[in-house]
């Protein structure tokens, strides 16, 4: 079931429609055009639907007077939303005083019908019928909880975004996973943080169901490291750790605390696409951090293998050349965000160039010159 | 022989002639669009007379340049924009190849030619269509012969310099002594041993004694070459050849450029029309 990720006028995006289809696909451009804030969309709207509009917007934007984007013209209003399969939710999240509207305006469409309309205010339809939302309430979790009838047509919207997780390299706890482990928990999904690394990496190999998972990871890390070998967990009291045996010295074991952090980077982004369920959707954010850059490319070839076998959408959002030479046959998977205040934004590189042109030229010595997704300059 | 062309690209090797030098050529030809594209530079390393091919499926700069040379004229880049009528690749003949000027020039004819075996069709097209050029030693040379321009460039008090604005500015020396002088203070990017040739250190130089900001090629370069004055570059004999030839094959197709009087003194390394040319300067 394909993503569709839409904004605008929200933070720096003018106007975002994307269709994402599943595989694995990048999307670049220039600093502050807004890569992070659209793979960001659905796990805003994922909030939206478990904490309601205030707190998943406070959350994720910080303040009312950020929501919309700066040069947007006056009176514009600012919406994002997301689509899975003919079902839209759109949202206009706006300001309520100095802070964020409990109650913004809604509306949801299925294959262009409307099936939720929520002015901003408390009241909405759900197929043409009143209700009243709680305050702190988005209008499509009400329709959910309160109607089977809604909740059968909007159920594999929100199962898509619930199974939705976006992952910040730079945020990943890196300095505490290496000192002091992760607790111990029976998590089998890798938080976006990253703490509970660990305890999910031990819990996967303790079942037969999830064991494929671990084995991914470690025969993935056996490729990105040819000096690794394995792992041994280890609980002391609620911590879980590992220490890492190097191949042909079975006997020493080293604490996972004098590994290389691209080491734990490539364990946590591979344990990242190994939480996601069959169909599921995940993006990494500068999945190229702190990695050597064959140690990138594996990890690419290894992520878009998994993609393929478990039907996964993984967008990843990179400034890396070497992420992009690994898509010099795929154009079409590159997704280019650029800030002409106009354009429909991302454009598929395919579309932005002729791909008899591209064909010719590393895309990541392309990208360096500036010939798609550059600063601009002047 | 002028022809009707709407477009010119220009590939190009700095950032400065990426922003600068569509403007600049655009006062010389003002009903041409000109556009510029980017690309690794190929004379900042001595080149060697030897083009072994690169293997492993690597790809030489030279590759590069001839790529985009080549795709300018015959490949459109997108279904918006279509192919150029016209190409012109340009870098700089840095201090290191001064004297290997033919040896850059064959280097690079070699992988144009690569790239067109085969492809009967496209060398009539490449050979009128496009041009490879040299800026001596590079880019900020041309600041010397214009006044303006170095004021732009290496700040207002620039005028003071100890090189002579009639004097050939592709063949770059200066003798300021505060410029030369030996010294163990560290901490000046242009204190480097070839700096008497090297007219960005001078710049840079020239900038840090009026206590002016760096030089930034994006910023001061860039400017200083959409304004630049080309008349002033090539109103003496034997005085920017490598310019000379540049304005004169473009002139050969484009017409006579506005404000600068043909026939121009050109350099015998980059205009050498040929009677079965590979590409139309060389």
């Amino acid at each position: 079931m394909s993503l569709r990720i839409f904004a605008r006028d929200f933070l720096a995006l003018t106007h975002l429609q994307w269709d994402v289809a599943k595989g694995v696909s990048l999307v670049v451009g220039p600093n502050g055009v807004g890569k992070t804030t659209a793979l960001e969309i659905p796990e805003v709207m994922r909030h939206v639907y478990t904490h309601g509009p205030t707190a998943a917007l406070e959350h994720h934007v910080g303040g009312a007077a950020l929501l919309r984007r700066s040069d947007a013209p006056e009176g514009a209003r600012c919406a994002i939303g997301v689509g899975v399969g003919d079902v839209t939710w759109q949202l206009e999240p706006a300001a309520a005083g100095a802070g964020i509207s409990s109650s913004p305006a809604e509306v949801v469409r299925r294959a262009e019908q409307e099936i939720v309309a929520r002015a901003a205010g408390d009241e909405f339809a759900y197929a043409g019928e009143h209700r009243l939302v709680a305050r702190s309430q988005s209008a499509v979790r009400v329709a959910v909880d309160d109607d089977p009838d809604a909740e059968s047509v909007l159920q594999p919207m929100v199962s898509a975004l619930e199974n939705y997780r976006l992952y910040r390299s730079y945020t990943y706890n890196l300095w505490k996973l290496q000192r002091s482990g992760s607790t111990a928990s029976t998590n089998q999904w890798l938080h976006v943080n990253g703490e509970n690394l660990f305890s999910v990496l031990r819990n996967w190999t303790l079942q037969r169901a999830t064991r494929p998972h671990w084995e991914f990871v470690r025969d993935a890390m056996r490729e990105l490291f040819p000096y690794f070998d394995d792992i041994d967990f280890e609980q002391a009291g609620q911590t879980v750790t590992v220490s890492v045996f190097r191949k042909g010295r079975p006997d020493v074991k080293v604490p996972v605390a004098q590994e290389a952090t691209g080491f734990l980077m490539a364990l946590l982004h591979l344990a990242a696409v190994a939480s996601a369920p069959p169909n599921g959707i995940v993006a990494i954010d500068e999945p190229e951090n702190s990695l050597h850059p064959r140690a990138l490319q594996v990890l690419l070839e290894a992520i878009r293998e998994r993609a393929s076998q478990n039907g996964l959408t993984v967008l990843l959002a990179t400034h890396s050349t070497v992420a992009l030479d690994q898509f010099n046959s795929m154009p079409e998977r590159v997704f280019v965000l650029e800030s002409d205040g106009q354009t429909v934004q991302p454009v598929a590189l395919s579309d932005l160039r002729n791909t008899q042109w591209l064909a010719n030229y590393a895309l990541g010595d392309l990208y360096k010159h500036g010939d798609f997704g550059a600063p601009s300059e002047g | 022989m002028t022809r009707s062309i709407d477009r010119v690209t220009l590939i190009v090797t700095g950032s400065a002639e990426k922003l600068g030098l569509p403007a600049a050529l655009q006062q010389l030809w003002p009903d041409v669009d000109f556009d510029a594209q980017l690309t690794d530079d190929l004379t900042s390393t001595e080149v060697p007379a030897d083009s072994t091919a690169v293997g492993g499926g690597l790809v030489s700069k030279f590759e590069k340049f001839a790529q985009r040379l080549v795709d300018a004229v015959t490949v459109p880049r997108s279904r918006r924009e279509g192919c150029a009528g016209l190409a012109v690749g340009i870098d700089d003949l840095e201090l290191v190849n001064l004297d290997r000027g033919e040896v850059v020039v064959a280097r690079l004819k070699a992988a144009v030619d690569q790239i067109l075996q085969g492809r009967t069709g496209d060398r009539n097209t490449v050979a009128t269509g496009c041009s490879f050029h040299l800026l001596v030693p590079m880019l900020e040379a041309l600041f010397f012969g214009d006044p303006k321009a170095l004021q732009h460039a290496a700040g207002s008090g620039a005028s003071a310099s100890t090189f002579p604005v009639d004097a050939d500015f592709e063949a770059f020396a200066v003798g300021d002594d505060a410029y030369l002088e030996p010294s163990d203070e560290v901490g000046h990017g242009w204190r480097r041993p070839d700096r008497s040739r090297h007219p960005k250190r001078y710049i840079r130089f020239l900038r840090e004694q009026a206590e002016e900001p760096p030089y930034r090629e994006t910023h001061h370069g860039a400017r200083a070459l959409r304004e630049l004055n080309w008349e002033s570059l090539v109103d003496a004999p034997l005085r920017g050849r490598f310019v000379g030839s540049l304005l004169t094959d473009l002139a050969f197709v484009l017409g006579d450029p506005v404000g600068v009087q043909l026939p121009l003194d050109t350099s015998p390394i980059t205009w050498t029309p040929q009677h079965d040319p590979l590409l139309r300067n060389c």
